[in-house]
């Protein structure tokens, strides 16, 4: 393991002024010989032929005050050392020639002489890891005239504490951004959010949002446009397009765009939404809506960045980022033939499935917040829940199914927070909400659970209980006798006893909630 | 495996220098973590690596761990075999503390030594060759150790490229050592040494002594004009009484008034000499480990320094000896050092 070192001659910071004093100043190439917690075994200096001397007195100087080190010239003319394509292309071969092995050795850079541009170039090289090791920067110290200090630089950000935080802390801030800023609990879709923040900061190719309708694809598809703009990999719109409202001739038409008396009614050019989204995103909701031809034209314009507007024989070329949704299980649209397989295959690279607001029960709770916050932005007007109104609404909705998702749960906010008396949701507002604007739930309701247990049951009984009852009640409806139904309940434990008494037991559970079995046999 | 911490007291390259030769000496490994952990730029320098390389070669032993910087090693000594050897610290890095290291362990070789060094031979915060010449090896040769030393090449800060050779016999037999009397002063003398500077540098420096010491006595002076690879400067008053030499120096660099040196020597001098020490403070640093070594013996010195504090804990993680420390008087010390006769 030998320590290498890198440096250009210094013209004019390594010059000697006056021979007799030259160590009594700072000469860079030379102090860095004279560090007593850090010894080179090579020591290669860059320098111009023109400066033959120079180098020559330098190597003189480093071999005198530190004889372990081996001194080697590596001449690079440069025609102009301030031309950025000549320093590079010259430092590139270099590197390239030189065929560095930091397994073996370790390599240090030193970027404090040569010009401000062979710097950069090396900092370049360094970062790309042509040239590997830690760059060296040197400086002048009063205290200690001729060593100077040095300082390593490593380019390797993960190493430094500072920054490593700082970035988690601004990662941080992405993926709440994602997440509208709604503090959710749900750790599996924090998880996907995680996963998504990283894929639109990398990634540039099409992402595929599935779930159900109103799960949130359009806010998300918003959210990382918005991530990716603040990052600066997209400069242009946000383009959002539900592809189920596109039909026949007017969807070519308005996605690609059309050229004046391409139809009747065209009475001017139209760019198209594809040329809109130029250097932005294009959101295509609902994409498996999208009829055939114009999955074609769409699967070119993603694969050459091209395509051609109605009526026109000019191609027009369009850079967007492709974010599309879909609620439609899309490998069955291909099966049928509904939706072209290579677009499938083009869209399906990064797919997620936001899951709905019933698979993320903890999170009802931050989004109820967030959109009572959303509806008092809109309007101007403060919203709150009164606490019997909130354990109220919690405990309907820690229950209903939200079929509708967000955009159920917006609706009902949105009512509520409309209908309150005094910008105060009451039980009386959230009891009207539940009765009148969610019968879903009523005829979701288990009648024969009703009629055995009476219209209030839900309110008696938890879930739990009721969940289990039912399964009980499958199995006694199956069965002729109670017996025989207490037997198949309680298959496994009745193996333990002695004596059975299965008929028993499943009387005693059934009597908890005032059932007998004959009941069951009408 | 004894554990040392290098950050105990003054948390230095002593306690690294000092583990070393009582580890090679005693034939006990260690392992030391914390290394300088209380200076500046903490971790092994060229000098440290330089003394922990060379004492392992010269008892062929095994050291790992060891770069430029690292705050932790591991030494497994071997025999100790005396001879020809050669060290280069690679820098101006002291020589002398090399010299201090490796010298109490070719006491105990098989055959006699003789050890070229090269690197600093007067640099700031460590003994000058002079001071290691006329002061320490003189004390070391009443203990009975046959010792002796040759400058060869000058070496400054910061160029270095000095040169010293040092014959070490083994030690045949020890003896009781005693400081505790100066005896008469038959010499005082200031020099200045310069190499590639004005002589006007050297002449102020002298005046700027005399100056210092005018309510004392004056000094005799030398200028010595002297060649080195790099340009260099150090001024140095010595005591010679019937009974001891102490020498106190200073080393002038760019940034330092030749003013400063001299005060600085100047206040060194003056301390000494208005007390009643016999070891000054740094040779009373450096006495307790060859006399721990051998038949012990006592010195006059002032407050024990953090320097022999640490020193004294270090030995005694080593060899099992006694030291008795009893104040004489205000700012004056009698340390007594009972040997330890098991090696």
């Amino acid at each position: 393991m030998k320590n290498i070192l890198y440096s250009f001659l210094g013209t004019s910071l390594d010059v000697p002024r006056k021979k007799k004093q030259r160590w009594s100043y700072w000469r860079p190439s030379v102090a860095l010989a004279l560090q007593d917690d850090i010894h080179f075994d090579e020591y290669h200096i860059w320098y111009d032929t023109r400066f033959q001397p120079l180098f020559e007195t330098v190597r003189a100087d480093i071999l005198e005050c530190s004889p372990g080190t081996e001194v080697f010239g590596e001449v690079l003319d440069l025609r102009d050392p301030w031309d950025f394509e000549e320093v590079y292309s010259r430092l590139y071969d270099f590197s390239r020639a030189l065929d560095p092995q930091p397994e073996e050795h370790r390599y240090y850079i030193h970027i404090t002489t040569g010009t401000h541009v062979a710097q950069i170039c090396l900092f370049l090289l360094n970062e790309s890891r042509h040239l590997p090791g830690l760059l060296i920067q040197t400086s002048p110290d009063r205290e200690n005239p001729a060593c100077g200090k040095y300082t390593l630089i490593d380019l390797d950000l993960s190493r430094y504490d500072l920054l490593a935080k700082r970035f988690a802390m601004e990662r941080q801030d992405d993926l709440a951004f994602l997440k509208s800023g709604i503090e959710t609990r749900n750790e599996s879709f924090n998880r996907l959010i995680e996963t998504i923040e990283r894929v639109a900061v990398r990634s540039r190719k099409p992402i595929l949002l599935t779930g159900p309708t109103g799960a949130g694809k359009s806010r998300l598809a918003k959210n990382i446009y918005e991530l990716k703009k603040l990052n600066r990999q997209v400069a242009g719109k946000f383009v959002d397009v539900n592809c189920a409202t596109l039909r026949g001739d007017q969807a070519m038409a308005a996605l690609f765009g059309h050229t004046r008396g391409a139809f009747t009614g065209a009475v001017k050019d139209r760019p198209g939404l594809l040329k809109t989204a130029d250097n932005g995103v294009l959101f295509l909701d609902e994409v498996g809506e999208l009829g055939l031809d114009e999955q074609a034209m769409l699967l070119r314009a993603i694969e050459e960045k091209v395509f051609l507007p109605l009526g026109s024989d000019q191609e027009v070329g369009s850079q967007f980022q492709l974010i599309c949704g879909t609620n439609r299980d899309l490998e069955t649209a291909v099966s049928s033939g509904r939706f072209r397989e290579d677009l499938y295959a083009r869209i399906n690279l990064w797919r997620f499935r936001l899951p709905g607001l019933a698979e993320r029960r903890e999170d009802i709770e931050p989004n109820i917040e967030y959109e009572l916050e959303e509806y008092s932005r809109l309007n101007g007007q403060r919203i709150s829940f009164n606490k019997e109104a909130w354990r109220e609404f919690l405990e309907f909705a820690g229950r209903h199914d939200w079929r509708g998702n967000f955009r159920e749960l917006n609706a009902t906010i949105t009512r509520m927070a409309t209908l309150a008396p005094g910008g105060r949701i009451d039980l009386a507002t959230v009891k009207a909400e539940t009765e009148q604007y969610h019968p879903v739930v009523r005829q979701d309701q288990d009648d024969s659970l009703k009629s055995l247990l009476g219209d209030d049951y839900r309110q008696r009984y938890d879930l739990f209980e009721l969940s289990q009852l039912r399964a009980v009640l499958k199995v006694c409806a199956e069965c002729k006798t109670q017996s025989e139904a207490g037997r198949k309940l309680f298959a496994v434990s009745r193996l333990a006893k002695k004596t059975t008494n299965d008929a028993d037991r499943l009387g005693r559970y059934l009597a908890n909630f005032g059932i007998k079995f004959a009941d069951l046999q009408k | 495996m004894k554990h040392i911490d290098g950050s105990v007291g003054e948390g230095g390259g002593q306690v690294l220098r000092t583990s070393l030769s009582l580890s090679a000496i005693t034939g006990q490994p260690f392992c030391i973590k914390n290394i300088r952990s209380n200076r500046k730029k903490p971790g092994l320098m060229r000098q440290h690596l330089t003394c922990a390389k060379a004492v392992t070669e010269i008892c062929g032993g095994e050291l790992h761990g060891a770069e430029l910087g690292s705050s932790a090693l591991e030494f497994h000594p071997g025999k100790i075999r005396g001879g020809d050897y050669r060290f280069a610290i690679g820098t101006a890095g002291n020589t002398l503390l090399l010299a201090q290291t490796i010298l109490p362990v070719l006491l105990f070789a098989d055959v006699p030594s003789r050890v070229i060094l090269e690197g600093g031979t007067h640099t700031t915060s460590a003994p000058t060759y002079d001071f290691f010449e006329r002061v320490y090896l003189p004390c070391l040769r009443k203990m009975g150790i046959e010792a002796d030393c040759r400058l060869e090449r000058w070496g400054f800060y910061p160029v270095g490229g000095g040169m010293i050779t040092l014959s070490v016999k083994p030690v045949r037999a020890w003896n009781q050592f005693a400081l505790i009397d100066r005896g008469e002063l038959q010499e005082a003398r200031i020099t200045a040494i310069g190499s590639g500077l004005d002589r006007a540098i050297l002449e102020d420096e002298l005046r700027f002594f005399q100056a210092g010491l005018a309510e004392i006595m004056p000094f005799e002076e030398t200028i010595l004009e002297v060649d080195s690879r790099g340009p260099g400067n150090v001024l140095f008053a010595e005591t010679a009484f019937s009974g001891v030499t102490e020498l106190f120096s200073f080393c002038g660099s760019f940034g330092t008034s030749r003013k400063n040196v001299a005060d600085h020597v100047a206040r060194m001098t003056r301390q000494y000499l208005r007390s009643h020490w016999v070891a000054g403070k740094f040779l009373a640093d450096q006495l307790m480990l060859p006399l721990a070594l051998g038949k012990g013996g006592t010195y006059r010195t002032g407050e024990l320094s953090m320097h022999s504090k640490t020193n004294k804990e270090i030995i005694g993680q080593f060899l099992d000896y006694e030291i008795d420390i009893v104040e004489i008087d205000k700012d004056l010390h009698e340390v007594t050092v009972h040997g330890n006769q098991t090696i």
